[in-house]
């Protein structure tokens, strides 16, 4: 069982690892834009 | 105009709703309701992540390998093709390294081994190597539509990987079992085949709202990269010209003479400076 938890934990930190990674660097680029133009668009 | 405070929106919204909830409803029904297998016992619960992971991968490269068609087909040539092969090449080497990963960790409760040189897992790692690569090669600097051009035919090439390394089982003699679903008599049933098949619904989810995310994270990447030069030589010219305001006021204290040796140098250093910026 420990494999069992072990795979599925380490598909969970990886997933989990790259959104904060994705969503924060999102959130630092949208933030650096000039006021006014502050979307992904 | 809109304001937003990240890449989100509502379809990212609904996205990372539906995969929670399909992640939570695999994982209560793959480590919990679904019974142990006959032969593999407790370590069949991993099939419920591995497959919809290696799946992901291969759809990761595959959109990756037609967004660069699309980009170098002349009509449909859009930077809208290159920036979407760039979030589903990263998203799908997130994917292949759950794969290899929890591959790994199976290998080793089934096979006593962390890693053989299978020909399925090593061209898994191999797709893996070759993808990194190509997000390395998008890293590079210089002109963003030659790059996004040699990137484009680097991912038509490399996307040749995935059939091969899917069919190995069936090409070669593998340790790796050969396809669980995809043949006449599927080798699993019942409450193990939903579970399996909702898993591939949530990785699906999952990989659709990162591809969604890591895409709009490129859009804003792209518009610093094109953008963030002028701006910066902008700034540069205006800190050059507000020098050259200032140091004559700052120089007549010291005389008429040398002063105005003095300031037209060093303004004509700033511009030399700026011209450098320039170029």
């Amino acid at each position: 069982m420990s494999y069992v938890a072990g795979g599925w934990a380490a598909a969970g930190v990886l997933v989990a690892v790259y959104t904060w990674r994705t969503l924060r660097r999102g959130r630092v680029l949208v933030r650096s834009l000039p006021p006014g133009e502050k979307t992904w668009r | 105009m809109t304001v937003h405070k990240g890449t989100a929106n509502q379809l990212t919204r609904v996205l990372g709703a539906g995969s929670l909830v399909t992640v939570a409803l695999t994982a209560l029904f793959g480590l919990w309701l679904t019974p142990p297998d006959a032969v593999q016992g407790q370590l069949v619960r991993l099939i419920y992540v591995h497959p919809a992971a290696a799946t992901a991968c291969y759809v990761g490269f595959g959109l990756c390998a037609l967004a660069s068609l699309a980009y170098l087909w002349p009509r449909t040539r859009s930077r809208r093709w290159d920036r979407l092969a760039a979030a589903s090449a990263e998203v799908g080497v997130v994917f292949c390294v759950i794969t290899l990963a929890t591959g790994s960790i199976w290998g080793r409760g089934s096979w006593g081994v962390w890693w053989t040189w299978d020909a399925r897992l090593t061209l898994t790692a191999l797709l893996c190597a070759v993808f990194l690569g190509y997000l390395a090669l998008r890293r590079t600097g210089g002109n963003p539509e030659s790059r996004a051009l040699t990137s484009a035919i680097v991912a038509v090439v490399c996307v040749a990987l995935v059939p091969i390394d899917h069919y190995a089982t069936s090409w070669w003699t593998t340790l790796h079992q050969g396809d669980t679903l995809m043949r006449a008599n599927p080798l699993i049933h019942g409450s193990q085949l939903y579970t399996m098949l909702l898993s591939f619904v949530a990785v699906g989810l999952v990989f659709s709202w990162l591809v969604v995310h890591r895409y709009r994270v490129e859009v804003l990447e792209d518009r610093f990269e094109e953008e963030g030069f002028a701006v910066a030589i902008a700034e540069r010219r205006a800190e050059a010209s507000a020098a050259v305001q200032d140091r004559p006021a700052e120089s007549a204290v010291v005389g008429p003479g040398p002063a105005v040796a003095a300031s037209s140098s060093s303004a004509g250093s700033e511009m030399g400076r700026d011209g450098e910026v320039s170029e």
